[in-house]
């Protein structure tokens, strides 16, 4: 039965990976900030929870509405900004893992086509152990009072 | 007798003279030149704020913009580049958010928010100009030669890195992260450190600019 799935799942898919839909990685709120018209670079945000018992690494990003995926990560250190790129990025067991404004982000490099707030993006992410997740990202307005609650 | 009384008046208008230098002083009538001290409003740059030195940069117009352009209004003033993904969106939504608190409050009148590109080679006016409108449609952007830019960087005493160019030529840029207060007098009068909250920011600026108004000879 296993092996039948298996090899299903093998037929179905146009990518030589396995897509799994629920498993021991799961994800959620995929989004990207909206930019200007001119501006080709994009920053994307996602949860990535690791239910697992073993270390799990996202190994790279793809998307057919963009040339190139980095991982990054901004910080600020003695009040200046820097992005540093990441080349995977380590989920540790049952732990979740969160790209967000200010901080770790997808940067979205050179978009395809023209992205305004209301659109869809699917985003593939590969991990170790030969796992691919696909997602759908919304493209929206940042909502500056979002990120900032210790007033609230 | 009338000595006494010479003497009496003298005396009077000598005291008076005291309590009404008292009075000028404690009600901040400060002579040219002269600023009171700091009573700790967070981001307060007092009583030594810096002038802002003459430049020229270009504006998101194409026109060309001055020291002169800061004269009788409050700047923010926020360097950044547009192909920064991260952290720049989410300061110019901040400086929105900010000047729209403002504007509700009719106190943006003499209140004016700039972007300055420390990646003069690739904000171009035309991408400067649809960068700022995105976030606010009476947004300045500032752009210029690499010297202007680099002089404007050194006036306000900011630092800006230019990262390595890729295979595919994109590069990065690291920037201060803070976001400048200047007053109508053209000093430096403000600071705002990240991480930036738009709430955190219209109260302080309201706490400056009404101590500075109250503070200025």
């Amino acid at each position: 039965m296993r092996t039948l799935v298996c090899l299903f799942l093998l037929l179905s898919m146009p990518v030589p990976r396995a897509i799994f839909a629920a498993g021991p990685v799961e994800l959620a709120d995929a989004w990207i900030n909206e930019a200007p018209p001119t501006i080709n670079v994009h920053a994307g945000y996602i949860r990535i929870k690791n239910k697992s018992d073993r270390e799990i690494r996202l190994l790279s990003a793809d998307s057919d509405a963009y040339e190139k995926i980095e991982f990054h990560l901004s910080k600020i250190t003695d009040g200046i900004a820097s992005m540093q790129k990441q080349e995977n990025i380590t989920i540790a067991s049952n732990s979740e893992f969160a790209f967000s404004p200010g901080a770790y982000h997808l940067m979205l490099i050179n978009n395809k086509r023209p992205l305004r707030a209301g659109d869809s993006v699917q985003l593939l992410l590969y991990f170790d152990h030969d796992m691919t997740l696909q997602v759908e990202a919304e493209v929206r307005k940042a909502d500056p009072h979002a990120q900032h609650h210790h007033h609230h | 007798m009338i000595k006494n009384r010479v003497l009496l008046a003298s005396i009077i208008v000598v005291i008076c003279v005291i309590l009404g230098a008292g009075v000028g002083y404690y009600t901040s009538n400060l002579l040219p030149g002269e600023k009171s001290t700091n009573p700790g409003i967070p981001g307060l740059l007092w009583p030594a704020p810096k002038v802002i030195l003459p430049f020229a940069a270009v504006d998101q117009k194409g026109k060309l913009f001055t020291h002169e352009q800061l004269d009788g209004k409050w700047s923010f003033l926020f360097f950044g580049y547009t192909h920064c993904p991260d952290i720049c969106p989410v300061t110019m939504s901040i400086l929105r958010q900010v000047y729209e608190n403002l504007v509700k409050s009719n106190n943006a009148e003499n209140v004016q928010v700039i972007f300055i590109s420390v990646d003069p080679e690739r904000d171009t006016p035309e991408t400067l100009a649809e960068y700022t409108a995105y976030f606010h449609k009476d947004f300045i952007g500032l752009t210029g030669s690499r010297e202007q830019i680099e002089q404007l960087a050194r006036i306000i005493g900011i630092a800006y890195v230019h990262g390595e160019k890729n295979a595919s030529g994109g590069y990065l840029v690291d920037h201060t992260a803070s976001i400048f207060l200047i007053s109508p007098v053209r000093e430096w009068t403000g600071i705002f450190s990240a991480p930036h909250d738009a709430e955190d920011i219209t109260r302080g600026f309201r706490a400056i600019e009404s101590f500075v108004g109250k503070n200025t000879p």
